[in-house]
């Protein structure tokens, strides 16, 4: 009996000290996560919707971006947030959009530029038609480096699922 | 004058060429930066964005159309149709705000016809979200709808691709032509840079000429000889310098204009250049002023040495024409010699003033001297006296000496000269001559003239206390003591002492007061107002002419005792003390016979009438107290 009782709870130490089990989007699911994360729902994704991704600690940039006219202001989650929160163990992080647009960065890549997953445009909910509901935004203003192509073409939009590898 | 020419030419070619030259400098450099910033914009535009996004709306418009006939085959995925149909929405507002709607406006009609599909996709809207859902097989009427907008929009898509490509090419061809320019630009920067360089150069070099050469005579100067001088005593073959200063420039100076000084100063130096430059192989410099330097390189000894300086001065004698002046100059010239003279060009320099100076003592003659280390020792001395005559002044170290001056008929005392005595502590007696000069040199004459009437008023003052008769005492008077108000200095002192007028002489000599005439006419008939009574010393051996004795109110005549020492022998001597005598009395005057020193010299001048005598048949110069005691001895009233 009591050797069931260790090896019952050796099997929930895992659970309990290294993973958790996150709680189940209750609306229209914006993002999925999937891969080398500790942190997920039942079937092993962590899957998103707006309220839940907007408790989480975000960041505002004033950008003015190659594709409209003027300056606008962006607001959502930061991206290392998210990973943090569903405990990103990888080092490669491939993002899809809806229209199968991917593209591959690092952690380290993340980590040092801190891009926001934006949600709003100017105080506006981002629909699919204004390149929402997410669009990966890199802050331009504060790293010029960012305004290459390169760079640009990283500011995925339409985003939709997030595989870490 | 050609220099000042030359400076002017040169001044004006620089300000001539050098206005273009900054001015291509500025132009190309302005030019070059403007062309630059062009380069790098045509490098920085962003090509080709709009061909992706093109794209991209091509491929969403072509994968809406095929969901919807999709559809027509199984019609239970709405959701999807309608996340296709908001991604192709989303295509639009991309290519008709920002960058790729500025680079789709280059091309012909391509934004009218974004506007129109964007147009016809809005107006399907409701069809495909709600009508749709209801009404599968409505997907055909869209799809006809929408097919001219898929073939115009491939047709865009393919058009824009080219023209990116051919605008990629056009760039390239402006940027390259652009460098084309550059390098036109590089060159007028390189060139009009590189001229400015020869000209910065050039400037310097016309400094450092005119830095180390005179501007007068465009000799080399001072600073030129010292750096020559300090390169040749580095490398040890001996070498001549001689200074030269002219005798005479000032006076053609002062009475013929500055500018006649110029030009004699430049005919001095061409002439230096002809006669002594050329055969002798040296180098002349001016040295400022009146003062010249000749650089002897080729000096082999005393003899080489010795050419070159009666060069110098056989030169500098011979007449110069100014400006239809005929000026005559002439030069004192001080040599020295490397290594023998000095080591460096300090040395040099000094040792070489300093026997200037020496051969300067001699001028208006011209003279040539060579240093040797005696001359520093008088020199040293004269410091040295000159600073202690200071000292004596001030502590009254320095004594009178009385000589009496006897009736030749019955030898009692007329008058005392006041002779000047100073027993220096290290060079012992020193000569009345040589104190005074001491004191004309060093500005000290009137302190010195002033100590010496108010010595000679208080000895004649206490003189009178110990009981003796107002006897009267002559004072010698330097050059420089012409410049003063004598009388007014006199006059003072004997009230000083309350003493009456006249009991004060004042002896000049010949020599003094011609060099002087004006100053001292002027000078002594003040004297003669104040009852000062005058006497010529050392008459006869002097510069005076006969009319002078006329015309400066003179007193008493002193027979220079070199006629006297051999009256007795030399009977033209004789005939002359004679003859002085008669004129002296046609002229109202006493005469004085100097220097009598046997008893038949003085029976002699006794028989030719002369009034008075003094010379050591009589007395040497004694002290105060020995002066006193003479008095009484020779005067029977006492």
């Amino acid at each position: 009996m009591k050797l069931l009782i260790t090896l019952f709870s050796l099997l929930l130490l895992p659970l309990t000290s290294y993973a958790e089990t996150l709680p189940p989007p209750q609306g229209k699911v914006l993002l999925t996560i999937s891969g080398n994360i500790a942190n997920s729902q039942k079937n092993g994704d962590a899957r998103f919707d707006r309220e839940q991704l907007a408790k989480l600690p975000s960041d505002t940039f004033i950008l003015h971006t190659r594709w409209t006219n003027k300056a606008h202001t962006y607001d959502g989650p930061l991206l290392s947030a998210i990973l943090d929160h569903v405990g990103s163990k990888g080092t490669t992080i491939r993002l899809t959009a809806l229209n199968d647009y991917s593209i591959v960065i690092e952690k380290s890549y993340i980590d040092k530029y801190q891009p926001i997953l934006a949600m709003l445009d100017d105080g506006k909910e981002m629909s699919i038609r204004d390149k929402g509901p997410l669009w990966l935004l890199l802050p331009q203003d504060k790293y010029p480096e960012l305004k290459t192509e390169e760079n640009t073409g990283n500011m995925i939009w339409q985003l939709s699922h997030i595989e870490i590898e | 004058m050609p220099p000042f020419t030359f400076d002017r030419m040169l001044s004006r070619f620089k300000s001539f060429w050098l206005i273009p030259i900054v001015l291509i400098f500025f132009v190309s450099a302005l030019t070059s930066l403007s062309q630059l910033k062009r380069s790098i914009v045509i490098l920085d535009e962003r090509h080709g964005t709009s061909v992706w996004s093109l794209f991209q709306l091509k491929t969403e418009l072509r994968r809406f159309h095929d969901s919807l006939t999709l559809y027509g085959l199984d019609n239970s995925k709405h959701d999807q149709i309608i996340e296709r149909f908001d991604i192709l929405w989303s295509r639009f507002p991309i290519l008709l705000e920002g960058e790729d709607a500025r680079q789709l406006k280059k091309i012909p009609h391509a934004n009218t016809l974004v506007i129109e599909a964007f147009s016809k996709i809005k107006s399907i809207e409701h069809t495909v979200i709600q009508e749709l859902k209801t009404t599968p097989h409505l997907h055909t009427q869209i799809q006809l709808e929408l097919a001219p907008y898929l073939r115009a929009v491939d047709k865009l898509t393919l058009d824009n691709y080219h023209f990116n490509n051919d605008f990629y090419n056009r760039g390239d061809k402006r940027v390259s032509s652009l460098q084309k320019q550059l390098i036109w630009l590089m060159l007028g920067l390189i060139v009009s840079g590189a001229l400015l360089l020869i000209m910065v150069i050039r400037e310097s070099k016309i400094n450092r000429y005119q830095a180390e050469h005179d501007s007068l005579t465009g000799m080399p100067n001072r600073s030129y000889l010292r750096k020559m001088l300090t390169s040749l005593c580095n490398k040890n073959s001996p070498f001549a310098l001689h200074l030269i200063d002219l005798n005479g420039f000032k006076d053609i100076n002062d009475t013929l204009g500055h500018l006649t000084g110029d030009q004699l100063l430049q005919a001095v130096s061409q002439r230096l250049l002809t006669n002594i430059d050329a055969p002798f192989g040296c180098m002349t410099c001016r040295m400022g002023g009146d003062e010249f330097a000749i650089l002897h390189y080729k000096y082999i000894d005393a003899d080489s040495l010795n050419r070159v300086s009666a060069q110098i001065i056989t030169s500098l004698e011979e007449e110069f024409s100014i400006d239809g002046h005929s000026c005559f100059i002439g030069g004192s010239v001080g040599s020295v010699i490397y290594p023998d003279h000095g080591l460096d060009a300090s040395h040099l320099l000094t040792h070489a003033d300093i026997a200037m100076y020496k051969a300067k003592e001699n001028s208006p003659s011209s003279t040539q001297k060579t240093f040797d280390f005696d001359m520093v020792a008088s020199i040293n001395r004269r410091n040295q006296l000159q600073k202690d005559l200071r000292e004596a002044l001030d502590n009254n170290k320095l004594q009178l000496a009385y000589q009496p001056i006897v009736t030749l008929t019955n030898h009692s005392v007329s008058y005392f000269e006041a002779l000047l005595r100073w027993n220096h502590p290290q060079y012992g007696d020193l000569s009345p001559l040589e104190v005074i000069e001491v004191a004309e040199q060093y500005g000290l004459a009137q302190q010195l003239g002033s100590w010496v009437i108010d010595q000679a008023c208080q000895q004649i003052y206490l003189w009178n206390q110990s009981g003796l008769p107002l006897v009267p005492i002559a004072i010698n008077i330097s050059p420089a003591m012409y410049r003063l108000d004598l009388a007014a200095m006199i006059n003072n002192t004997l009230d000083k002492y309350g003493l009456p007028s006249g009991t004060l002489c004042i002896e000049v000599t010949e020599d003094t007061t011609m060099q002087n005439i004006q100053e001292a006419k002027i000078v002594l008939s003040k004297l003669v107002e104040n009852q000062v009574s005058i006497a010529l010393d050392d008459f006869g051996t002097g510069l005076s002419s006969l009319s002078h004795l006329q015309q400066m109110s003179v007193q008493t005549l002193k027979i220079d005792r070199s006629f006297i020492f051999d009256i007795t022998t030399n009977p033209t001597s004789n005939a002359l003390v004679n003859n002085i005598i008669g004129i002296g009395h046609d002229l109202g005057m006493k005469v004085v016979a100097e220097g009598i020193e046997s008893q038949q010299a003085a029976e002699i001048l006794k028989a030719y009438r002369c009034d008075l005598g003094q010379g050591y048949l009589f007395s040497k110069p004694l002290a105060p107290e020995d002066a006193f005691n003479f008095f009484k001895s020779r005067s029977s009233h006492f």
